[in-house]
C-alpha cells in the first residue's frame, strides 16, 4: 500500500523537510510500530495517539538535521530514541500534575534517553520484527493470488490444520506444504531487502 | 552476531503466528477476518460472509477516524453503491460495527495487481511479443470502461494507479478503492485535515496524479484528471518505465508532472507502434482540454488501435507539445546546443524568412513558431544528452540520435513540421559528415512531403533538392542533375521558379553542373536562383550562396581574381549575418582563400585558412567537414609555398579524417589522397606518388561515380609525376592520351583540356620534340592569351617556349617582334 518508495528515498525525503507526501508515508509505515511499542508502555488508545503525535512532531524537528550515512540501524536507533523519550515524557507528565499535561508540543530542553531499559529494548525489537512482517506480507499480498495467501497465513498462523485445506481446497497436503515454503521463502527475501535498504 | 530472525524458519513462523494475534476487529455477520493491507483510507481485512461462505474484502476506518475521513468513507459507499460495472468493484454490504466504526463489504478480487501481470513481465522482457503488448492494451481498455462507467455518472476516481487496478481470477481487471473518488454532482468536501492525522492522509500516490492535482487545482480535477493517470499506467506498463524522470522529494516530483514532457515510450520501447505512443501522449497531455475528455474516448481510441484503424488521438498537433517541451529549457543551453544553434541557423532563418515575406504575416508567424520549436526542440535534445562520450562531435551525435527517436515519436501527425525539422537534421548531419543518416531522413522528408503536398509544391521541390543535396556531398553528381533538371524545367513551366523553396533546386542543381564541369548550365542554374526574392536575411542567406557559386563558376573558367572578389563580399555577408565562427563563414573562407591562392596569394590564402581552422576545430571538432575541408586546404598551400614539413602531416590527417567520415571512394578523400601522392612526389617519393595515383585512377574507373574531371586530373598528375620521375617519354604518351581524352569528355573549351595542352606543349619542347610541339604550343599560347592575357605567367612561360621551339625549328623570324624576348 506504501510501497512509493524505498526506505532510503523516503529518509532523503524527509529530511528535507517540506515533503509534505514523504510523511504521509512515513506515518503510515511506522504508525501501527509506535502505536504498539506505546500500547505495551501502558499507552492505549488515545493515549497512544498522543505518544504517535508527540514522536512524530519530534521526528518532524529532528529529520530535517537527520544526515543518513547507510550505518546500520541508524534510523531505527533514531526512531527507537524519540520514541522513548516521548514516553519517558509522557509518563513524567501522567506523575504530578496530569492536568497540565498537553498534547502540545512545545520545545523544551530533553533529558535525553537516559538510561537504557532493558525492558523496553525488547519491546521494541519484537515490534520491529512485526513492523518488518507487516511490510513484507503487504508486498507479498500484491504479488500473489490471494487464495495462496489464505494458505500461507492459515497455515503459519495455525488457524487451519494443512490437511484441512488440502481437502477444502482438493489439494495434497505436500502442495500445501510446497506454497508455505516457497511463501516463506518469499517472505524472507522481502524481509532482507527490506532489512538491506533500510541500513 | 547470530543468524537474522527472519532467516531462521521457526522465528520467522513464530513472528508469522503473533501477527495473527494482532487485535482484528469485530464485524457482525463476518468472521475469520485478517489484514490485507492499508492505507490512508483505512484498513481492508479479508473475511467470510456467515451466511454466504464467500470470502470478501472488508474495509474498515482505523479506529481514530477523523470527521472528514469519515465523510469521505461514506460518500464512497454511496458512490460504490451507485456504480455497478464489470470491471469496478462491487460492493457487497456496508454498514457499522459494534463501536460505531463504519465499514464496507466488497467483492475480494482475487489476483494480483495489473503491473504484476504475467503479460506485463513477458513484454517488458521480450521485446518482439506483440501479443502481450495488445493483451495490455486490452486490459487497459476494459479498466477504461469501467472508469467510463463512473465518468457517466459524474463519479471521478482521481487515484488511479496499477495498485487500484487488479486482474480478477478470470482475467477481468477490476478497479478497486474509489476511496478518494470526488463525486461532481456533489458538494466538494473538505479535504485538508487538521492536525498531526494529517501525515496520515495519503492523498493518492503523487506519481500518477494529473498536472492539474499536483498543482493543488482541487477544483480543476475532473474526469481528464483521471484520462492522464490512466495514461500514466499504460505508459508504465507499456514503456516499462515512468513517463518523467525519477524525481526526489515530492516537490520535484509534482514539479515533473506539471511542467517536464513525457519522455517518448518509444526511447524506452523501440516496439511501440506509432499509434499507441500517439494515444499516451494524448492522455498525457498538460492541459486537460488538450486531452481525451473521458476515459470512454480512451476506451475507444484503445480499441480502434487493436482492430487496427484510425484512432482520433491522430491529426492532433503535436507542434504545440513540442514547443512547450522545448519552452523550459531555454536558459539552461549547453554549448553544445550554442554550435547547433549555429549548424541549423542558416537555413531555417532563412526558410522561416522567406515564408514571412512570402505568404505574408499570417504565415510567418506560423513559420516562425515552427522554427523555434525546431530549434527548441534540438537545443532540450542536447541538454539533456549525455556528456561522457568522447568530443564533442560524439555529444552532438548522441543527441542528434535522440532527437531522431523524438521525432519519430512527436511528429507523425504534422508532416509540415516533420519535414521541417527532417530537412534541419539533414544539414545536421551533413555538418557533422553523417551522410548515411542525411540521406535517410532526407529521403524520408522528400516521401513525406511529396505524399503531404503533392509534387508541384514548393515544399516538395524544397525536400527533393535537399535530398539531391545530400547525393551531391556523396559525389553523386549524375544523380543530382538527372533529378533536379526535370524539376527546374517543371517548376519554370508552373512559373514557381522564383519562390524561396523551388531556389534551392537551382542551386543545387547548379553545384552538380559544377562538379561534373559544366560551367555554362552550373551559371544559368545560379542566376535563376539570383532572382529568388523573400525576406530580408533569406535573401541574404541566398545571395552569398549564389555569390559562392558564381565565384566557383568563375573559377571554373579561370578567372580566380573575380572569384576572391565575390568571395570577399560572400564572406562578408556571412560574417555579418552568421557569425564569424559559422560554419558556413568558415567554408565561405576556405573558398575565399582557395581563390586567393589561385590567383597567386598563396601565403596570404594559408593565413586565412589558418585561423579559420583554429575556430573549426575548437567550435565544430576535429572530424566535421569544414574542418577537414579547411585542414585539406591548408595542406595544399603549405605545399605551394614548400613547407613540406608542415603540409605532409596536415594531409595525412585530413586523408585519416576524410577516410573515416566519407569513405575511400569519396571523391574530396581522392582529393586529399591525390594532394598527398603530390607532396610525395616533391619530396622524391616518386613511385610511391604514382602508385598512389594509379590507386586512385582505379578507384575512379571502378566506382563510375567520379566526375570525368577528377578521373582526367588524375590521370594528368599521374603524367606529371612520371615526368618529375625522369619518365619524360611515358609522361608524354601518358599526357597526350589525357589531353584526347579531356577534349573528349570535356570539351576543348575545358580549362583542364588547356592545361594539358599547354603541359604537353612544354614537355614535348623539353623532349625536343619541336615538330611536334608548334601546333601544340602555339594553340596553346592563343588560348593562355585570350583567357588569361599576354602578360600572365603561364602566357609568358608557355610563349617563351613556343619562340624556343620556332627556333629550334629555324624559323624564329616567325617570333613577333614585340613580343619579349627569352628568359
Amino acid at each position: 500500500m506504501h510501497s512509493l518508495s524505498t526506505h532510503q528515498s523516503l529518509l532523503a525525503r524527509l529530511s528535507r523537510g517540506d515533503d509534505q507526501a514523504a510523511w504521509s508515508e512515513c506515518f503510515a509505515r511506522y504508525r501501527d510500530l509506535i502505536l504498539a511499542v506505546a500500547r505495551r508502555r501502558g499507552f492505549a488508545g488515545a493515549d497512544g495517539d498522543d505518544v504517535l503525535q508527540d514522536v512524530f512532531v519530534e521526528l518532524g524537528k529532528a529529520l530535517p538535521r537527520f544526515q543518513y550515512d547507510r550505518e546500520r540501524g541508524r534510523f531505527r536507533g533514531f526512531l527507537k530514541t524519540i520514541t522513548v523519550r516521548m514516553i519517558g515524557r509522557r509518563l513524567r507528565q501522567r506523575g504530578p500534575d496530569p492536568a497540565a499535561g498537553t498534547t502540545q508540543a512545545t520545545p523544551e530542553a530533553d533529558e535525553g534517553p537516559g538510561a537504557p531499559d532493558p525492558e523496553f529494548e525488547a519491546t521494541w525489537e519484537a515490534e520491529w520484527r512485526q513492523y518488518h512482517l507487516r511490510q513484507a506480507m503487504a508486498t507479498l499480498r500484491n504479488e500473489v493470488r490471494a487464495s495462496d495467501m489464505r494458505v500461507f497465513e492459515d497455515v503459519t498462523q495455525g488457524r487451519r490444520e494443512p490437511g484441512q485445506i488440502a481437502a477444502e481446497l482438493g489439494l495434497t497436503v505436500n502442495a500445501i506444504h510446497q506454497t508455505k515454503s516457497r511463501m516463506l521463502k518469499r517472505l524472507r527475501e522481502l524481509i532482507a531487502a527490506q532489512v538491506l535498504d533500510e541500513g | 552476531m547470530s543468524e537474522p530472525w527472519y532467516l531462521d524458519d521457526n522465528a520467522l513462523e513464530r513472528e508469522l503466528a503473533e501477527a495473527a494475534g494482532a487485535d482484528l476487529p469485530a464485524v457482525a455477520g463476518y468472521t475469520d477476518l485478517r489484514e490485507l493491507g492499508r492505507g490512508g483510507q483505512g484498513i481492508v481485512y479479508t473475511g467470510r460472509q456467515t451466511t454466504t461462505g464467500r470470502t470478501v474484502a472488508i474495509k474498515l476506518l482505523p479506529a481514530r477516524a477523523a470527521g472528514a475521513r469519515q465523510a469521505r468513507f461514506e460518500r464512497e459507499l454511496d458512490l460504490l453503491a451507485r456504480l455497478s460495472h464489470r470491471n469496478v468493484v462491487g460492493i457487497v454490504d456496508s454498514g457499522a460495527t459494534a463501536d460505531g466504526r463504519p465499514f464496507l463489504v466488497m467483492e475480494l478480487v482475487d489476483g494480483p495487481t495489473i503491473d504484476r501481470m504475467p503479460d506485463v513481465a513477458t513484454w517488458a522482457a521480450d521485446r518482439g511479443d506483440v501479443a502481450a503488448r495488445d493483451r495490455i492494451v486490452g486490459l487497459m481498455a476494459q479498466v477504461c470502461d469501467g472508469v467510463a462507467c463512473a465518468h457517466r455518472r459524474g463519479i471521478v476516481h482521481r487515484d488511479l494507479k496499477p495498485g487500484n487496478v487488479r486482474i480478477d481470477h478470470d482475467g477481468t481487471p477490476k478497479v478497486l478503492d474509489f476511496g478518494l473518488a470526488k463525486d461532481l454532482g456533489g458538494a466538494l468536501d473538505d479535504l485538508t485535515l487538521g492536525g498531526a492525522s494529517a501525515a496520515a492522509v495519503f492523498l493518492g500516490s503523487v506519481q500518477w496524479c494529473s498536472p492539474e492535482q499536483a498543482r493543488g487545482e482541487v477544483d480543476e480535477v475532473d474526469s481528464r484528471s483521471d484520462v492522464w493517470s490512466l495514461g500514466m499506467i499504460l505508459y508504465r506498463l507499456l514503456a516499462d518505465a515512468m513517463p518523467f524522470p525519477p524525481a526526489t522529494g515530492l516537490h520535484a516530483t509534482l514539479a515533473a508532472i506539471v511542467d517536464l514532457p513525457a519522455t517518448p515510450m518509444r526511447q524506452h520501447r523501440r516496439a511501440i507502434p506509432t499509434d499507441l505512443e500517439t494515444i499516451v501522449r494524448h492522455c498525457l497531455e498538460k492541459r486537460a482540454d488538450d486531452r481525451y475528455q473521458n476515459a470512454a474516448e480512451l476506451a475507444a481510441d484503445l480499441r480502434a488501435y487493436l482492430a487496427g484503424e484510425p484512432i482520433t488521438a491522430r491529426g492532433h498537433s503535436t507542434l504545440y507539445v513540442l514547443r512547450k517541451t522545448a519552452a523550459r529549457h531555454r536558459g539552461a543551453v549547453v554549448f553544445a546546443a550554442l554550435l547547433l544553434v549555429s549548424l541549423v541557423a542558416g537555413l531555417w532563418l532563412s526558410l522561416s524568412l522567406w515564408r514571412r515575406s512570402e505568404d505574408g504575416r499570417q504565415r510567418a508567424v506560423v513559420a516562425q513558431r515552427r522554427a523555434e520549436a525546431a530549434m527548441d526542440f534540438f537545443a532540450d535534445s542536447l541538454g539533456a544528452a549525455s556528456p561522457n562520450r568522447q568530443g564533442p562531435d560524439a555529444k552532438v551525435l548522441d543527441l542528434l540520435r535522440q532527437t531522431d527517436l523524438g521525432l519519430e515519436a512527436n511528429l507523425v501527425d504534422d508532416p509540415d513540421a516533420r519535414g521541417f525539422i527532417l530537412a534541419r537534421l539533414t544539414d545536421l548531419y551533413v555538418g557533422l559528415s553523417q551522410i548515411a543518416d542525411a540521406e535517410r531522413t532526407a529521403t524520408v522528408a522528400a516521401e513525406l512531403t511529396e505524399r503531404s503536398f503533392g509534387p508541384d509544391s514548393p515544399a516538395t521541390f524544397f525536400a527533393k533538392a535537399n535530398l539531391a543535396r545530400v547525393h551531391h556531398v556523396q559525389g553523386r553528381y549524375r544523380e543530382v542533375t538527372a533529378a533536379l533538371a526535370p524539376l527546374a524545367t517543371r517548376a519554370c513551366e508552373l512559373g514557381i521558379e522564383h519562390e524561396p523553396e523551388v531556389g534551392h533546386v537551382f542551386i543545387v542543381l547548379g553545384l552538380g553542373h559544377l562538379r561534373l564541369g559544366e560551367a555554362d548550365a552550373a551559371e544559368r542554374a545560379f542566376r535563376v536562383a539570383e532572382q529568388v526574392r523573400g525576406g530580408d536575411l533569406g535573401e541574404m542567406q541566398m545571395r552569398a550562396a549564389v555569390g559562392e557559386n558564381l565565384a566557383a563558376v568563375d573559377a571554373m573558367r579561370g578567372d580566380n581574381k573575380s572569384a576572391a572578389a565575390r568571395m570577399r563580399d560572400v564572406v562578408a555577408l556571412r560574417e555579418a549575418h552568421a557569425g564569424p565562427e559559422n560554419s558556413s563563414t568558415l567554408d565561405s573562407i576556405a573558398n575565399l582563400a582557395y581563390y586567393l591562392a589561385e590567383s597567386g596569394d598563396v601565403a596570404g590564402a594559408e593565413g586565412k585558412v589558418a585561423a579559420a581552422l583554429a575556430i573549426a576545430r575548437r567550435r565544430l571538432g576535429q572530424r566535421a567537414l569544414t574542418t577537414l575541408h579547411l585542414l585539406n586546404n591548408q595542406a595544399q598551400y603549405l605545399h605551394r609555398l614548400q613547407q613540406l614539413d608542415r603540409a605532409i602531416p596536415a594531409a595525412e590527417e585530413c586523408l585519416a579524417g576524410r577516410s573515416a567520415v566519407l569513405g575511400e571512394g569519396h571523391p574530396h578523400t581522392l582529393v586529399t589522397r591525390n594532394n598527398l601522392a603530390m607532396m610525395r612526389l616533391d619530396r622524391g617519393d616518386v613511385d610511391g606518388a604514382i602508385a598512389e595515383l594509379e590507386g586512385i585512377a582505379a578507384i575512379h574507373r571502378r566506382a563510375g561515380n567520379g566526375t570525368a574531371l577528377d578521373f582526367l586530373g588524375t590521370r594528368n598528375n599521374i603524367a606529371r609525376a612520371k615526368k618529375q620521375g625522369g619518365r619524360l617519354a611515358d609522361a608524354i604518351v601518358d599526357m597526350a592520351a589525357v589531353l584526347t581524352d579531356c577534349e573528349t569528355m570535356l570539351g576543348a573549351d575545358h580549362w583542364l583540356t588547356k592545361a594539358c595542352r599547354a603541359t604537353l606543349g612544354l614537355w614535348l619542347c623539353t623532349a625536343e620534340r619541336h615538330a611536334e610541339a608548334l601546333p601544340v604550343l602555339q594553340r596553346s599560347v592563343t588560348e593562355l592569351t585570350a583567357d588569361r592575357g599576354a602578360t600572365h605567367a603561364d602566357t609568358r612561360a608557355v610563349r617563351t617556349r613556343l619562340h624556343d621551339t620556332l627556333r629550334a625549328l629555324g624559323r624564329g623570324d616567325e617570333i613577333p617582334p614585340e613580343a619579349p624576348s627569352a628568359r
